[in-house]
């Protein structure tokens, strides 16, 4: 027997004994001084000396296998199949590549104009054709832009078709925003409502001044205060607010502020999102402006600072180390990315790039011209036929990251893999 | 330009070659000094800045994808294709056995068998099965392939059966279609007029040649001569209108008996030659010791060429028009079910598994049992994962194959048997399928074309 590529061992929380942890079942178990003696024997493959119970006690907990391929193959079944899952059918929809913001380091580029009736018609049709090929049980929308709630008839007129062509056919329907949040008044509010939307993605990038000078308004105006007083409407009516904050170094400590005030909220979730530099920020920001972006591994350690300081409990701990089936949705089949044009992409990362994108809805089905070299490349990406990541102890836990970036050959790990340790070590004190 | 891995190039006549994409299914006859330019771009692996060729020329191989930008996207699109379609939720597939007890003891046979028929328990279990199948992601079309040991010898269970998954199929607005796979001796006209109305509309039938031949390798229980009465049932199911699949049990004795047999038949309408069953002892005990005292098999097993041969000839007694070619030239989504995701067996205990030939094993094989309640319900993960990995596309061996789309990699349970002292005798069985008769198909396709042409 082996062991498992995915056993992370680190030192317990008391100080005197190993934690053993593996990273695809969730098996955590502690092993005294002279155990992690005899368990690294077994990593050195000369275990046969020794056929002790240790042996059959990690063995029955999937620490040791009779061949660790074996779950790299159980995990690329799994990963196939959520890539090709048809209950679910996911659409983020771009009514408008506008934005009444400008931040530092967005990565799209902003386009005026909005989705015509006729595109707006030809995604009631694709929607409907999909359900026809293949009938889907969920039908998840995510309004994405640009800034969605500018053009929120869009918004509503596509809404009332979804809704109801999901009760009649029994399909569940789930509505969210990815949005700024500025225009997101009462009024705004009870017009998401009636358009069944229940969570409400935004972004803060710290407190007061810290965030206004990464998250600019067009109009030059503060909007700090006025997104917290919209983030608090909608969750006084019910709505989940996923609250990302887009970290470098001179925010980090006001972001750190802003989670721990934040997470005494119901309904809310924070999350930190390593700010990079894809635009070239020395051209879009005064010179002492310039935000300080964070390694990888700074980053990753302000992901375990923010998560720990919410005194996490054994479940929050199980949600943090839990595997992903994908890394995102960019690997899934039934998941496109339309923009305001009628153009689908499998990654809003390059929504707007003609070379991404993969067809365009308003052609007929049977005149559609189909990137097919492009589909065949996101559909044959997977990170367990690469050497780095099917051995790699938290594969389980990144699922090799970013697609875009592997097509392009770059590997980027997860801030997770940097504070695994840490984190185990954590989990075992809770536990 | 390069050109596709997938062009086949047979000569026609002698100022005349066949050129055929088993990927886009594109033919086009070339002449000698076409055929010289092909050559060309072929050796040259490219035909960027050539001006010794045509333009019209190097356009009709473009749009016919002869040529294509790169090849290896072709590939992928294929290796993308194969896994798409195995997941595909449209169809829901059962080969279902509602016994392994059998009239016929034929000495090659792979199964053991069983006494007893499924149960009403394991039926109902199988009703859900189904209903949960459907409840989880809906589909669109239910398959149900009949099987056994002889499925004929349990007809009721088969009538059950229909009876509740036509009815299930009629309220939630499922296309039902029924495939019956038989060794034909109980066929008759009765039993038609029952499979008829359990919606079984194609039928397979096994021969082992002509007359007192087939009788040999296809030995009845009460031992009595069959072939009369199978190729009279036959005969009958393809004149009332069942697709009927013929499919021969063939080794080197019964070879040209087997296409006898297929002469007599490829004169019928409905009339299918199947892949043939390659006969060959399969439990390994079939050996006698010759006069030196050395161990020989029983079987006179044909090699990859042989059947490969045989399998072409049986084709061709069918008389094929450009149609049939198209369709046996087309390329395929998967070589067997056993690889999609929504494909199942199941024996008359309601153990399930992915593979026929692996019925006889429940222990080691199946995934599990239907009757266990679905919570459960522990897969057996390793054996799944075999066929729901694989993907041939990813072989190199086989994803630059000039045959792999209309191959499709062949058997996936052949991965575990090659080496094997039965399946593997004489040359490389895996790659059987179109690899020494391509050449063969191509031109008789061409000059069934050259027929429909002068037709029009």
């Amino acid at each position: 027997m082996k062991p498992s590529y995915y056993n992370i061992a680190t030192p317990a929380a008391n100080g005197e004994d190993t934690v053993l942890y593996n990273t695809l079942s969730g098996a955590m178990t502690l092993l005294t001084h002279d155990e992690y003696e005899q368990y690294r024997a077994f990593e050195d493959d000369c275990f046969e000396s020794d056929a002790s119970s240790l042996r059959k006690v990690l063995a029955d907990e999937g620490f040791l296998l009779d061949d660790p391929d074996f779950e790299v193959e159980l995990m690329r079944y799994q990963f196939e199949q959520t890539k090709f899952n048809s209950r679910v059918f996911e659409l983020y929809v771009m009514p408008t590549l506008d934005c009444n913001f400008s931040c530092v380091y967005c990565y799209e580029g902003k386009r005026h104009g909005r989705m015509t009736v006729e595109v707006q018609d030809a995604l009631v049709r694709f929607v409907k054709d999909q359900y026809r090929e293949a009938p889907y049980k969920e039908l998840k929308i995510v309004w994405y832009g640009g800034e969605p709630l500018l053009c929120v008839d869009i918004i509503e007129r596509l809404s009332e078709f979804f809704i109801s062509f999901c009760d009649e056919k029994g399909i569940e329907y789930y509505a969210s925003v990815i949005s700024n949040m500025s225009l997101a008044t009462e009024d705004m509010q009870k017009r998401l409502e009636r358009c069944r939307v229940w969570c409400m993605m935004a972004t803060l990038d710290g407190i007061g001044e810290t965030h206004e000078r990464t998250r600019r308004s067009c109009n030059g105006k503060p909007s700090y205060d006025l997104i917290t007083e919209h983030i608090e409407g909608c969750v006084e009516k019910g709505m989940c607010i996923d609250l990302r904050c887009v970290v470098c170094k001179d925010n980090l400590a006001s972001c750190l502020e802003l989670s721990s005030k934040f997470s005494k909220m119901n309904n809310v979730g924070i999350r930190f999102n390593q700010m990079r530099d894809m635009t070239n920020f020395r051209e879009r920001c005064p010179p002492d402006e310039v935000p300080v972006i964070l390694s990888s591994e700074a980053h990753a350690r302000a992901v375990y600072d923010q998560f720990m300081q919410l005194n996490p409990t054994a479940s929050d701990f199980n949600r943090m180390l839990r595997p992903l089936p994908v890394h995102c949705s960019t690997s899934v089949d039934r998941e496109y990315n339309i923009d305001e044009l009628g153009n689908a992409y499998a990654c809003s990362s390059v929504v707007g790039m003609d070379e991404y994108v993969l067809f365009n809805i308003v052609e007929p089905p049977e005149q559609r011209s189909i990137n097919q070299k492009l589909i065949a490349r996101y559909g044959n990406q997977n990170p367990f036929d690469c050497e780095q990541c099917r051995s790699c102890s938290v594969l389980p836990l990144c699922k090799g990251g970013c697609t875009r970036e592997r097509m392009e050959d770059k590997i980027t790990c997860s801030p997770i893999k940097y504070i695994i340790k840490d984190l185990i070590t954590a989990y075992s004190a809770v536990v | 330009m390069k050109p596709s891995y997938y062009n086949v190039i047979a000569r026609y006549s002698p100022d005349l070659y066949a050129l055929y994409n088993t990927h886009s299914t594109s033919f086009a006859f070339l002449d000698t000094r076409e055929k010289a330019m092909y050559d060309h771009i072929c050796e040259a692996e490219g035909c960027e800045g050539e001006g010794s060729i045509s333009s019209d020329f190097m356009q009709m191989l473009k749009d016919q994808q002869f040529v294509v930008d790169n090849p290896e996207d072709e590939a992928n699109w294929l290796q993308y294709e194969f896994e798409k379609y195995k997941h595909n939720s449209r169809y829901f597939e059962l080969t279902i056995c509602p016994t392994l007890d059998c009239n016929f003891r034929c000495p090659y046979c792979y199964e053991k068998k069983r006494p007893g028929r499924m149960s009403a328990d394991v039926q109902d279990a199988l009703m859900r099965f189904v209903e949960e199948g459907y409840e989880e992601k809906p589909f669109k079309q239910l398959r149900i392939v009949w099987y056994g040991g002889e499925p004929l010898t349990q007809p009721s269970v088969i009538e059950n059966l229909s009876a509740r998954f036509i009815d299930f199929c009629e309220k939630n607005g499922i296309a039902y279609q029924a495939h019956l796979m038989t060794n034909g001796s109980l066929a008759n006209e009765e039993m038609m007029e029952r499979m008829r109305r359990c919606a079984i509309t194609s039928v397979q039938v096994s021969f082992g040649g002509k007359g007192r031949q087939h009788d040999t390798d296809r030995v009845s229980l009460d031992g009595e001569s069959t072939y009369a009465r199978i190729y009279e049932n036959a005969c009958r199911m393809a004149s009332d209108g069942f697709a009927t699949h013929v499919e021969f049990v063939v080794d080197r004795d019964n070879y040209q008996s087997c296409l006898e047999v297929a002469e007599d038949l490829g004169r019928l309408d409905n009339v299918y030659f199947h892949m043939p069953f390659r006969k060959a002892d399969y439990n390994g005990n079939l050996y006698f010791e010759d006069d030196a005292g050395d161990s020989v098999p029983m079987f006179d097993y044909l090699d990859a060429e042989e059947i490969d041969r045989f399998t072409y000839e049986c084709f061709m007694k069918g008389r094929p028009v450009a149609h049939d070619f198209r369709e046996r030239l087309t390329p395929l989504h998967h070589f067997c079910g056993a690889s999609l995701d929504r494909f199942y067996v199941v024996d008359e205990l309601g153990n399930v598994y992915k593979c026929i030939c692996d019925v006889d094993k429940p222990e080691t094989h199946a995934l599990f049992n239907l009757c266990e309640p679905r919570e459960n319900r522990k897969t057996n993960m390793a054996r799944l994962l075999h066929f729901a990995n694989a993907n041939p596309a990813k072989l190199e061996g086989c994803r630059t194959c000039r045959l792999y789309p209309i191959c499709n990699g062949y058997c996936y349970r052949n991965n575990e048997v090659e080496g094997g002292d039965f399946y593997h005798r004489g040359r490389d069985c895996r790659c059987q399928t179109f690899t020494y008769t391509i050449e063969d198909y191509v031109r008789s396709y061409g000059e069934a074309l050259q027929a429909e042409r002068g037709m029009q």
